[in-house]
């Protein structure tokens, strides 16, 4: 069914618990193209002219669930959170970008989501509505799996951005990608890093970032040490947790993560 | 046999959940199934499809798995579509013999629309003396894949969707390869060499033909995998042609119409049979509704002579007992059509019986089939803004993709079936005017986005992208190609003076495999040069809320 309300899409949510909401269809299309997945109902959320909105809501930015990532790449946007804007320069193609929305990204269980580092590095938080009323939760590293049913994302909390923000994206293997968010915050001089792709949902780095705040000098904002940003990144990547691939393909990954790290620190602080 | 929505099983079962599926403010709702007129524009033709035969379990349109089915698949997007290259694509079979006629389904139909092979599939030329329309004629009715796509009227003139503006050669030639070799705008008025080969009648004489090397065997074939993987409808009847190897015919799973049993020719739209010679005038068809030619028609039955006007030379061509193997259900998208006179008894009739039995017809269609049905898949009722026209598409599949709407349901086979993982740009349409990855849109949750296909692209622009492609030598193989087009429309319409690196990163989502990236970009920033300015605004910038200015190159 085609709701023309946020109201009237929860209650078909409630009313039908196998109806699986869709926005832009892209991550739910290819399975269902590929007969994995058959849908019982499907509740289509392109009428929903309250998700394709976002606003100034104090010191923060709500970002409505429904913005296409072609739209989040945008300059408005650019200028709330540069780090989601970057995040949707390098998602997928222009087609995918012209569908694809901010909130089915979220969503998805697979660990190609780009948004979950940039929002777990923004320590944004999620806020989803259903039939009950609205509730609000911080993005953590899988936020589609703290969707309860008959919940539909509405939106993200973001702070409007303080400082430099950076993401970067590399292939580690076919089909997946290492993405890393810094987003630093030149008032207070903290630095947040969170690392997807690698492992289900994102990874924050608390001690490599606890110790890259100390390596900035609080009067330019920048490193004390060019090597700095290199060595961040192989702490960043020390911390990841263990995956379970092999020992190789962990190695790579480490690597591609550090690396990707380190040009990323390197473009926001280097002297 | 099933529906074309038949094999994903839903078709047939009265559905309980279609009613509370109408799309509200579309004006769906007020339009039942089948009722035509009840939307603006629905007959543009678009909806006139027959899906006319599947005779076997298998389909030589291979495809994944036929999931998406319809679609050529990997040998009908590659393989050259001169004639005696099918025999060297597939496995050793003397250049000189005719390709069983499962490979013409494959090949020369990639799509279901793609030209619309309607009956017989385009002979290639230098086929084996004797091989038509002898043997290949008994052929085709196992092949399992017919499509005869029969509009269910005349296209308006000037209408969008559909007409000789379309990319689509209005000739009734049979021909898939899209508008790329066209002229500015225009369809290629014919098929060139491609498929300039008379179409042997399949129908021409009975079925004790010699059965081909390259045939689907009865036991190649297991409905009962594909029941498993892709919860396909078991296709019912038996394959009419055992001790054939059915490597060659990976089922597609995706079967066009048919309970044999229960169809008759009820459904036959009120088109000029073209009379005892078989031939439409042609310039009626539309544009994925180009049947093909029958010239060698051997005994067309007399009643067929007497319908008015227009369509369907390949069952003008049918002898009565062969096409009563073929009917042309109603399509559910039109509804019934006019009756025509019956036909006598099918020589196939052994096919019937387990038909209905197995697939379901389609809900309102046919009522035989409601006996015994898998269990129902929730279908709903929609209306798609394609190409400047309201479409109507009955009792759809909820789960079916846009490009399976376009191309299956209204004929719009420009958009290519490419991966259906949004990868390969070949399935690209504007939606608000921006490109989308037609695969990954739901159909029945687009609303009244306005959805704009290569077969839509008229005027100066696409020609001159068309033109640059062309002269950069960006077409190889082509499939990737209206998708190209149509990304490249996208951008220039947005900048109309895009620097190179602004055209590669539009066109990143299009991987082309023939000659790669430098040609297409070529071909664009040619295009770019050679239009004026202002030449070419069909979308203007604001024309969506969803699609911001600079979505197309991701900025």
């Amino acid at each position: 069914m085609l709701p023309l309300s946020l109201r009237e899409a929860v209650d078909a949510l409630a009313r039908e618990p196998a109806a699986l909401p869709v926005a832009g269809g892209t991550d739910l299309m290819p399975r269902v193209n590929a007969g994995m997945l058959r849908p019982r109902a499907l509740v289509g959320l392109s009428g929903l002219a309250e998700l394709r909105a976002w606003q100034y809501d104090g010191a923060t930015a709500v970002i409505g669930s429904g913005l296409t990532w072609a739209r989040l790449a945008g300059p408005d946007l650019a200028a709330v959170a540069p780090a989601l804007a970057a995040a949707a320069r390098r998602l997928g193609t222009p087609q995918i970008r012209m569908m694809a929305t901010l909130g089915g990204n979220l969503a998805s269980r697979t660990r190609e989501a780009d948004a979950v580092p940039v929002l777990a590095a923004l320590e944004a938080t999620v806020i989803v509505a259903s039939a009950g009323g609205m509730r609000e939760f911080v993005c953590d590293a899988r936020p589609g799996a703290q969707l309860r049913p008959g919940e539909l994302i509405t939106g993200v909390r973001v702070p409007v951005a303080q400082g430099p923000q950076e993401f970067a994206k590399a292939r580690i293997s076919t089909g997946f990608h290492a993405t890393v968010a810094l987003v630093a915050d030149a008032r207070t001089g903290a630095v947040r890093c969170a690392v997807g792709g690698i492992r289900p949902g994102a990874e924050r780095a608390l001690r490599a970032e606890a110790w890259l705040a100390g390596r900035i000098d609080p009067g330019t904002g920048r490193l004390v040490d060019r090597d700095d940003a290199a060595r961040f990144g192989a702490l960043v990547a020390e911390g990841l947790s263990p995956g379970d691939g092999s020992r190789a393909a962990r190695a790579h990954e480490a690597r591609v993560v550090a690396a990707l790290v380190g040009r990323a620190a390197e473009r926001v602080w280097a002297p | 046999m099933t529906t074309a929505d038949g094999e994903r099983g839903m078709t047939g079962e009265p559905d309980e959940t279609a009613g509370s599926w109408a799309i509200p403010g579309d004006g769906s709702a007020a339009a039942p199934p089948g009722s035509a007129s009840a939307v603006p524009g629905l007959d543009a033709g678009a909806s006139g499809f027959f899906y006319a035969v599947d005779l076997s379990a298998v389909d030589g349109g291979g495809g994944r798995g036929g999931s998406r089915g319809g679609d050529g698949g990997t040998a009908g997007r590659h393989t050259p579509p001169g004639g005696n290259e099918y025999a060297g694509d597939y496995g050793g079979m003397p250049a000189s013999e005719p390709p069983p006629s499962g490979f013409y389904d494959t090949m020369a139909a990639p799509g279901m629309g793609d030209g619309g092979f309607a009956g017989g599939m385009p002979a290639p030329e230098g086929v084996g003396p004797g091989g038509y329309p002898g043997g290949y004629a008994e052929e085709t009715p196992p092949s399992g894949f017919f499509h005869a796509f029969v509009p269910a009227a005349e296209p308006p003139p000037g209408s969008p969707g559909f007409g000789a503006d379309h990319g689509f050669p209005a000739d009734g030639t049979s021909s898939w390869r899209p508008f790329v070799a066209g002229d500015a705008g225009e369809a290629p008025e014919d098929a060139g060499p491609l498929y300039a080969a008379p179409i042997p009648d399949p129908y021409a004489t009975g079925p004790e033909a010699q059965p081909h090397a390259g045939y689907p065997a009865p036991g190649g074939f297991d409905p009962g995998a594909l029941e498993t993987t892709l919860t396909l409808p078991q296709i019912g009847g038996d394959l009419p042609d055992p001790g054939a190897s059915a490597e060659l015919h990976p089922p597609s799973g995706y079967f066009h119409a048919v309970s044999i049993g229960d169809t008759d020719f009820g459904g036959l739209p009120s088109g000029t049979f073209g009379g005892a010679d078989g031939f439409g005038s042609g310039a009626e068809f539309g544009s994925g509704a180009v049947v093909g030619e029958m010239p060698e028609v051997q005994s067309a039955p007399p009643s067929f002579a007497d319908l008015e006007a227009g369509f369907g030379p390949d069952l003008a061509a049918l002898p009565p007992d062969a096409s009563a193997a073929v009917p042309p259900p109603a399509d559910p998208l039109t509804g019934p059509m006019p009756a025509a006179e019956p036909l006598g008894p099918s020589p196939m009739v052994h096919l019937a019986p387990a038909a209905p039995a197995d697939v379901p017809a389609m809900p309102g269609t046919f009522g035989a089939g409601a006996a015994a049905l898998p269990p129902a898949e929730p279908v709903v009722s929609y209306t798609l803004n394609v190409n400047g026209a309201l479409q109507y598409v009955a009792d759809g599949w909820i789960g079916d993709s846009l490009l399976t709407v376009l191309r299956d349901r209204l004929g719009l086979s420009g958009a290519k079936d490419g991966c259906g993982q949004g990868v390969c740009g070949a399935c690209t349409v504007l939606v608000d005017g921006a490109p989308a990855a037609a695969c990954l849109v739901s159909a029945a949750t687009l609303g009244m986005r306005e959805v704009t296909t290569v077969e839509g692209l008229v005027g100066p622009g696409p020609a001159a992208i068309r033109q640059g492609l062309i002269e950069q030598g960006a077409v190889q193989c082509g499939y990737c190609i209206p998708g190209v087009v149509v990304s490249a429309h996208a951008l220039l319409a947005r900048i109309p003076r895009p620097d190179e690196a602004t055209v590669r990163r539009a066109l990143a989502g299009h991987p082309c495999r023939c000659v790669g990236p430098n040609r297409m970009v070529a071909g664009v920033c040619a295009a770019a040069a050679a239009t004026p300015p202002d030449a070419d605004h069909e979308i203007p910038p604001d024309a969506s809320a969803f699609a911001p200015a600079g979505a197309e190159d991701g900025r």
